[in-house]
């Protein structure tokens, strides 16, 4: 499952984790400027950074806060939407600033190996697979490990930690009345709980071509599900084409209910090879990324020299761009993105 | 051998009877040991260090220099840290593998950061260093669960150290001390090129076909009429020739070869081998071999691979484990191709590490591991 948002803040101030920098992006004044340090954790109302061994905590509004030292060496940088307080999370633990001071709690990633590899294999080091991690209110967050279907319960007053069982490939989102799991309560279907009882689904959904690789992203009270077929004769199709058909569909967090699905033709390139046993594979490469609109509930798609903008009602516009933006907002009518520079640009309609 | 938690993933002669492994329990994180065949042995390493062996030796990377722990049969002595005249970055949330090249008598340590790649030249107390840029090597873009800390393979091709970074390939000069970027030829469809840089040429393994044509995949040599079709499974370069001796693995193409076979855990595989001779990539040597993809049990791993001079001639010589019987190998011929019957050399193992000094087999023996080298 892939979830994407890569702004945190309200739409007039953002960080940006641009490459070699933070960025502090006033969008209201069209002005940005770097910022000292390193983007540790990125969640849905402020950034931890880094500088040195001290962390600080730069919130959407009000002041920035001191957190002391790093309270784990070798610091995940993390994008965790779902959560609203500072968390500073370690490949073997995580750190949850709780009453000013950090608690800390075992919470281990899956970890993917990769041996000593030539030229031709690549890479050699290992790839860490997160937990997703979802804050309740403010004492208590689930995490949940799609590797091995383990959600695990962490509440901070008072201090308890519970682990539960779920089969594995969900993808967990925070919804405004309780967690929404992609996969449950089956495959295909998309549902929604509460948060006195977070695993047990009080309606859901079902989405096309719904699975671990689908797309999810919360914009405000609007959800967006983009899916595409996984068939085999479609992925060969893709392949010649260079194209895939991407469903898109807005579910409405308040009511529960999905809107209209918008289809898109959008660019996929594959790479062939095969397993260490000779089996072919098909790797698909997409051509395109996925943003919230900040400042809307709307979902822009960014693919090759244009952004198609999809609202909740299913139609399409779409705007000239060259290159891939870190993020896109709208102010009144105007859609202008924050280029890798920094720099902010509206974009012309095509 | 008690103390390895977990499986075995790599592995890599020490000194005597001794071996470092790397192992892994399932999804945990990898540790490094240094076994015999009684215990083994594990190394306490740091977040944001980068780790590398050669023989007896224990290179550690931190930001502020290198340390090297020379371990014997004798014992471990631990030489003082190198120091780097001013500190480099790491952020690794574990220890990262790091590359040692050995250059004549000049060894070379080779790691990664986030966004540099760094060539470091030992000498006795201080070391020369080199930093290039690197792209951040994310996965698909789009995936905020994975978080790769990856470090790009390097190969040694004569003087050059050759690394890729996305579709660029970059050789630094050992001698010279210098850094060339290589353009790739321009290329369609799902083709990629694979450098066969020498010192006096640029030439490239380009391996794909067209866009959604399962028939056109294959490979070809730049500036040579080489051609052949199949799925490109592996290429292996010789290690012990300087970068003019390579291995291209291929499988037939076909939906129908395909399912057959699925269906008899059988595969035929194509082997191609070539070498440099005056100005041309000329092939010394074609054969197909059938690997018996049906593994024995959860813990046996198929695999084949080209890395070590069983019969001692320069060449290395194709070790194959797979579901038969025994571990088999093709010798080299003296022109460089390879023999096209087999020799067995062993039992079939339950895992084969391959390296440029041993091969080493890892067989499960009850709850643990029982490790022997298969030497020449």
């Amino acid at each position: 499952m892939n979830i994407l948002l890569l702004a945190i803040f309200s739409w007039q101030n953002l960080i940006v984790d641009a490459p070699n920098q933070v960025m502090l992006v006033d969008t209201h004044n069209r002005r940005s400027q770097p910022y000292p340090g390193l983007l540790i954790t990125q969640t849905g109302a402020g950034a931890v950074i880094q500088q040195g061994n001290d962390l600080h905590w730069i919130p959407e509004s009000g002041q920035p806060l001191k957190l002391g030292n790093a309270p784990l060496a070798g610091l995940v940088p993390m994008q965790l939407p779902f959560v609203s307080t500072p968390v500073a999370v370690g490949i073997e633990k995580i750190a949850i600033w709780h009453d000013q001071k950090w608690h800390l709690f075992d919470l281990a990633m899956w970890t993917e190996f990769s041996p000593d590899a030539n030229l031709v294999g690549g890479f050699k080091g290992f790839t860490a697979i997160a937990y997703q991690l979802v804050q309740m209110d403010r004492n208590r967050f689930i995490a949940y490990n799609p590797k091995t279907g383990v959600s695990t319960t962490i509440g901070l007053a008072p201090q308890k930690v519970q682990q539960v069982v779920l089969s594995k490939r969900l993808h967990l989102l925070r919804g405004s009345k309780g967690p929404i799991w992609m996969g449950l309560p089956k495959e295909g279907r998309l549902g929604l709980a509460t948060w006195d009882r977070p695993y047990q689904i009080k309606s859901s959904q079902k989405i096309d071509y719904l699975s671990e690789h689908s797309f999810a992203l919360v914009q405000g009270e609007t959800l967006w599900v983009a899916t595409f077929s996984e068939r085999i004769s479609d992925l060969l199709a893709n392949w010649k084409t260079e194209l895939m058909t991407l469903l898109v569909t807005p579910v409405s967090l308040r009511l529960g209910t999905t809107g209209s699905t918008s289809k898109l033709e959008l660019p996929v390139t594959f790479e062939v090879g095969t397993s260490d046993s000779g089996s072919p594979r098909l790797n698909p490469k997409l051509g395109f990324r996925l943003y919230g609109v900040l400042g809307t509930s709307d979902l822009a798609i960014h693919s090759e020299s244009s952004i198609h903008l999809i609202n909740k009602s299913g139609s399409i516009t779409r705007f000239k761009n060259d290159s891939m933006p870190l993020a896109i907002f709208a102010i009144e009518d105007t859609i202008s993105v924050i280029r890798n520079s920094g720099q902010i640009v509206d974009l012309a309609r095509e | 051998m008690d103390g390895l938690q977990g499986d075995p993933k790599w592995a890599q002669p020490a000194f005597g009877e001794s071996i470092w492994v790397m192992a892994q329990e399932n999804g945990a994180l990898p540790s490094l040991y240094l076994a015999d065949h009684v215990k083994a042995r594990p190394m306490n390493l740091q977040a944001n260090t980068c780790v590398a062996t050669q023989a007896g030796r224990l290179f550690i990377i931190d930001e502020q220099g290198i340390r090297i722990h020379q371990f014997e049969p004798s014992g471990e002595q631990h030489q003082p840290e190198i120091k780097f005249e001013s500190p480099q970055a790491l952020h690794n949330p574990h220890w990262l593998p790091a590359t040692v090249l050995q250059n004549g008598n000049s060894t070379w340590l080779i790691w990664s950061s986030r966004h540099s790649i760094h060539l470091s030249k030992l000498g006795k107390d201080t070391c020369d260093l080199f930093n290039y840029p690197l792209t951040p090597i994310e996965s698909r873009l789009s995936n905020l669960d994975r978080h790769p800390f990856l470090t790009p393979a390097v190969e040694k091709r004569h003087q050059l150290a050759l690394w890729m970074d996305g579709d660029r390939v970059h050789s630094f000069n050992f001698t010279r001390k210098q850094k060339i970027e290589h353009p790739t030829p321009p290329m369609s469809g799902t083709h990629r090129a694979i450098p066969l840089l020498t010192d006096n040429s640029e030439q490239w393994l380009v391996i794909g076909g067209e866009t959604g044509d399962l028939d056109s995949l294959g490979y070809s040599i730049t500036e040579q009429s080489t051609r052949e079709s199949g799925i490109v499974m592996r290429v292996i370069f010789d290690s012990l020739q300087a970068g003019t001796r390579f291995a291209v693995f291929t499988t037939e193409s076909g939906l129908g070869t395909q399912l057959m076979s699925s269906l008899s855990n059988s595969r035929k595989i194509n082997c191609h081998i070539y070498r440099r001779i005056g100005v041309l990539w000329r092939e010394i040597s074609s054969f197909t071999f059938k690997l018996d993809t049906e593994e024995r049990n959860d813990n046996h791993q198929v695999n084949f691979d080209m890395q070590l001079d069983w019969n001692g001639d320069g060449f290395s010589d194709l070790v194959i484990n797979d579901g038969k019987k025994n571990v088999r190998c093709y010798l080299s011929t003296v022109a460089g191709g390879l023999h096209e019957d087999s020799k067995a050399i062993g039992s079939t193992a339950d895992i084969l590490f391959q390296s440029p000094t041993a091969a080493i087999r890892f067989d499960r023996n009850g709850k643990s591991w029982a490790w022997q080298f298969l030497k020449p």
